[in-house]
């Protein structure tokens, strides 16, 4: 009897044990699945950020191009900084800058962007089979704007500008409305070297002067399509800007023509550099001549300096 | 943290390109005898923008800052890191791409807006940062959704098991 009423509460200990179990089970279930869920919601609502986030940043990328292109389109409707003639200021102040700068037997070429290089191809030549330098540029164009000088400075030592104008570059561009001259319907005579200034846009980026498809052909292959270029007789280019532009900020071309022939402002000695490196090149163009623009002391430590300080 | 096993080969690979493609510009910006690959006409070119005022940045050539960050990017993005217990080296990598991000947007506004020309060797890299920015998001989100204290005991394929 005893053992019978044992085993029977045995049985309902191991019903209830049982029905505890599977109560524990479906409640463990039922708080896995909870989980599940909860992770399910928490892995969808992070990938909604991160696909959000990826949303936001193509927007952005979108805007920005959209807004490059309508400023494009309204900078081609602009008017461009005014073009005069230059005044005997700056004509003065190069012709001083050309003839007072060549003793100087030290020149600082730590200015010199590029600097030039030289070139293998046929060499450009202009009338009479003098030695060409062919400039491509842009009246907008800052790099342009700060090259001009030291050029026209250069070329001075080797024969006559005439008609030479003044402007500044574009005002919504990298540093704005920096002073300059302009080659555009300019003339150059010299019994060394010929002298080509293609100005392809005006001040308002619309065409201007239209580049032979020769001058084409070299600004594009050697120059890489960028302004400005220069060419040295086929035997030397000049890619960019000479000197930063930013060293002229804030001024007029008169107040730059002031500084030209003054080595001790950074104008002066960045313009000077940049001259007597275009200089130097010229003379290895031309055959040296004139002996003494070729010979001077600031020219020879160009040359020098262009060679690697041999 | 439980990443997505194809995050960590991905990522490594748009990394190794973008170290490839910053070591091309670096060159180029250095080497002047060495010209991009690339058209130099109308909208499309990089010689404009690899020379232009934008190509450097505090004096620091672009290309430069391109070849530290993809540099800086390789050793996040060895599958070693993504394997770390350390939650601040996946985070870090996110910060790291969200940060080129920012700069990827300062570089197509100077590309569009300021210089007027696109640069298609900028343009990759632009878009190789944007991939690993995507691809770091993604794969941090899916597996901070694993890792998160609601299903730390749950691996997400077994919680969809239990639903199931």
């Amino acid at each position: 009897m005893a053992n019978g009423a044992n085993g029977r509460d045995e049985s309902r200990q191991k019903d209830r044990t049982s029905s505890k179990y599977a109560a524990k089970k479906a409640a463990s279930e039922r708080l896995a699945a909870q989980r599940a869920a909860q992770a399910k919601a928490e892995r969808r609502r992070n990938v909604l950020v991160a696909g959000g986030s990826t949303l936001g940043v193509i927007i952005v990328v979108v805007v920005i191009v959209v807004v490059g292109l309508a400023t494009k389109k309204n900078s081609g409707g602009g008017s461009g900084n005014a073009v005069v003639g230059a005044s005997s200021a700056v004509t003065e102040g190069i012709s001083a800058a050309a003839t007072g700068t060549l003793s100087q037997s030290n020149p600082d070429f730590s200015t010199i962007s590029g600097p030039p290089t030289t070139i293998s191809g046929d060499p450009l030549t202009g009338a009479g089979g003098k030695p060409q330098v062919l400039y491509v540029g842009a009246e907008y164009c800052p790099y342009c704007a700060a090259t001009r000088w030291p050029l026209a400075v250069a070329l001075a030592r080797f024969g006559t500008f005439d008609n030479l104008k003044t402007t500044h570059s574009a005002d919504n561009d990298v540093d704005p409305h920096t002073p300059t001259l302009s080659f555009h319907g300019s003339s150059y005579t010299s019994q060394y070297v010929d002298f080509v200034g293609v100005e392809q846009e005006d001040g308002a980026r619309k065409p201007l002067e239209t580049a032979t498809s020769a001058q084409t052909k070299l600004f594009e292959s050697l120059g890489g399509g960028a302004y400005p270029f220069i060419d040295f007789g086929g035997k030397w280019m000049q890619k960019g800007g000479s000197f930063d532009p930013g060293l002229l900020k804030g001024m007029t071309p008169d107040e730059v023509a002031k500084t030209l022939a003054d080595p001790s402002s950074k104008q002066g000695k960045a313009v000077q550099a940049g001259a007597d490196v275009f200089t130097a090149i010229i003379c290895d163009i031309d055959g040296g001549k004139p002996t003494d623009v070729c010979t001077a002391p600031s020219v020879t430590a160009a040359a020098k300096a262009l060679n690697g300080g041999k | 943290m439980r990443f997505p096993r194809w995050a960590p080969p991905i990522a490594l690979i748009l990394t190794l390109a973008g170290v490839g493609v910053a070591i091309y510009l670096t060159i180029a910006h250095y080497d002047t005898g060495v010209s991009l690959a690339c058209s130099s006409k109308g909208a499309i070119n990089c010689e404009k923008v690899t020379s232009s005022a934008q190509s450097e940045v505090f004096g620091i050539p672009v290309a430069v800052l391109g070849l530290a960050y993809f540099v800086g990017m390789l050793p996040l993005q060895l599958p070693a890191a993504w394997r770390s217990a350390d939650p601040r080296i996946h985070w870090g990598r996110l910060a790291y791409t969200a940060a080129g991000i920012l700069f990827v947007f300062y570089l197509i506004y100077a590309e569009a807006v300021i210089i007027k020309a696109i640069c298609l060797w900028c343009t990759a890299v632009h878009v190789l940062t944007l991939l690993l920015f995507v691809l770091t998001g993604f794969a941090t989100a899916l597996s901070y959704a694993d890792d998160s204290p609601h299903s730390s005991q749950l691996d997400v394929d077994e919680a969809e098991g239990a639903e199931r």
